[in-house]
């Protein structure tokens, strides 16, 4: 190689020393390109393997509730009408969570009295003849430890159940629970309770809840958003027109004597519901 | 192959000097250092993490050992004492359309969070006499288009096998180098919350190269 770069510049500087015929310059030329030629026919040695990695995200949406399979409101002293029965933290939920989420509950029934009312188990009379056997749902409150800090995008009269339970003397919507009133599990809207995060998918902390746990909760932490105790309450009155029973909204009354008309009161009887907690990714 | 001459060669002189290169260079070119170089993977070349619980998620999976590398590097016809190798790793992930620093996303029923990005894969690249460049912990695996990951480098000194220390890269075979020629890699993902659920997947492709 040497040879040939020494040569090739005395071509160039010593042209006049040297005369050299074309046919000698094809030559090496054709020398030139042989070498090019050889070295691109004998490339590195080199020897390979793939290794493909498949990963597989689960969406993980874990929610862990303990209480009682049933919880048992019994009315049989004028103390508990007028006051009411609340039973503090039968619920706990817990979450865990690798995606965005949403929660929220939904008063259900079986619907054998109509959409959106308590179902009549038994009945002990008629009650006479301004009783009726419709009361809704949202009689029921809730009330949840912590409050709904992923719901900047609410734009409801209340935003979650973390208002203290209102007193009986100033009926408020703040905890009435949030019922479907064609009892079909639609989910509440931007103008409904959460308890955490929101209707809509803008992100963390305006309607969501980032991925996380309650396994992870920071140390000494007395709150946090992956767990909640709810607190229930019922306050029939007197007569029994449930006056904490409010519309989705919030503000629209749901009493017995604004659906019912005056001297309406709940007929009695066994009266059952059940409350559906949803945990949903936010998307 | 060098041709000194201390005199201006006449023309018939170049005539034949080009006419023996034209015949070496057609006949043998230019030849390797090293004989043969040869890697053999004898584990499996697909490896499935699943990720069905949030503990799995927190906590991560480590694969240990997953892939072995076995690596033949032979110089005994040329005796070169100029062979030595590289071996290098390249990430892939599948195509032009995925960016650079993300995994190919196969499938996903989801539209939140964010997709998971490369560097999350930690590799370990472990043999008995702890050669690898890398060290023996775990590290993040760069992205796409950047530097490959060296595990044995060219950098112009031959360390003969038996030396039992870093960047051994002379000849040698894993069976009578076990120590340095054969390389476990442990692969471990940990991907913690916020990744778009999905499936995904990145191809490692390990090189062994001769240097020259």
């Amino acid at each position: 190689m040497l040879f040939y770069v020494n040569y090739l510049l005395k071509v160039c500087i010593d042209k006049t020393q040297h005369n050299y015929t074309m046919k000698t310059l094809k030559v090496i030329a054709c020398a030139a390109a042989a070498f090019l030629f050889s070295n691109g026919a004998f490339a590195q040695l080199q020897d390979q393997k793939d290794v493909t990695i498949t990963m597989d995200l689960q969406p993980i949406l874990q929610l862990n509730m303990s209480t009682p399979n049933q919880i048992d409101f019994t009315f049989d002293n004028i103390n508990e009408y007028y006051a009411g029965i609340t039973k503090y933290g039968a619920t706990i939920l817990k979450i865990s969570s690798t995606v965005n989420w949403d929660l929220y509950a939904i008063g259900r029934s079986n619907g054998n009295v109509a959409a959106g009312f308590w179902d009549q188990q038994i009945r002990y009379g008629t009650g006479g003849t301004r009783s009726t056997n419709r009361i809704p749902l949202s009689a029921l409150e809730l009330r949840q430890n912590t409050p709904n800090a992923n719901a900047a995008a609410a734009t409801g009269a209340f935003a979650d159940y973390s208002a203290a339970f209102p007193p009986v003397a100033t009926p408020s919507g703040s905890n009435s629970l949030y019922v479907d009133p064609a009892n079909t599990g639609t989910a509440p809207t931007a103008n409904n309770k959460y308890i955490a995060g929101h209707k809509g998918t803008t992100g963390v902390g305006d309607d969501a809840v980032a991925g996380g746990s309650y396994l992870t909760a920071a140390a000494g932490a007395l709150t946090s958003d992956y767990y909640y105790s709810i607190d229930y309450r019922i306050v029939p009155g007197l007569p029994s027109i449930f006056p904490m029973a409010f519309a989705a909204d919030g503000t629209t009354s749901q009493d017995l004597v604004s659906v019912n008309g005056a001297g309406s009161y709940a007929q009695p009887g066994v009266y059952t519901m059940y409350v559906q907690y949803v945990l949903l990714e936010d998307q | 192959m060098v041709f000194y001459f201390t005199h201006h060669p006449n023309q018939s002189t170049v005539k034949k000097l080009t006419l023996v290169w034209l015949m070496l260079a057609a006949l043998t070119g230019r030849a390797q250092l090293c004989d043969e170089v040869s890697l053999s993977l004898t584990t499996t070349s697909n490896l499935d993490f699943s990720f069905d619980t949030y503990t799995k998620y927190q906590s991560g999976l480590t694969i240990n050992g997953a892939t072995r590398l076995k690596v033949t590097v032979k110089n005994n016809i040329n005796n070169n004492p100029d062979c030595r190798w590289n071996l290098v790793i390249y990430v892939e992930n599948g195509s032009a359309s995925t960016p650079p620093n993300e995994w190919e996303m196969l499938y996903s029923a989801s539209t939140s969070g964010n997709k998971p990005e490369i560097d999350l894969l930690q590799l370990r690249i472990r043999n008995a006499c702890n050669t690898s460049l890398t060290g023996n912990q775990f590290f993040n695996v760069p992205t796409v288009g950047g530097t490959p990951i060296l595990i044995i480098s060219n950098n112009g000194v031959t360390t003969p096998a038996g030396s039992c220390t870093t960047n051994v890269n002379g000849p040698g075979d894993p069976i009578n180098n076990y120590n340095e020629f054969n390389f476990d890699i442990d692969y471990r993902l940990v991907p913690g919350s916020g990744f778009r659920s999905g499936t995904y997947q990145l191809r490692l492709r390990y090189v062994l190269i001769e240097s020259l």
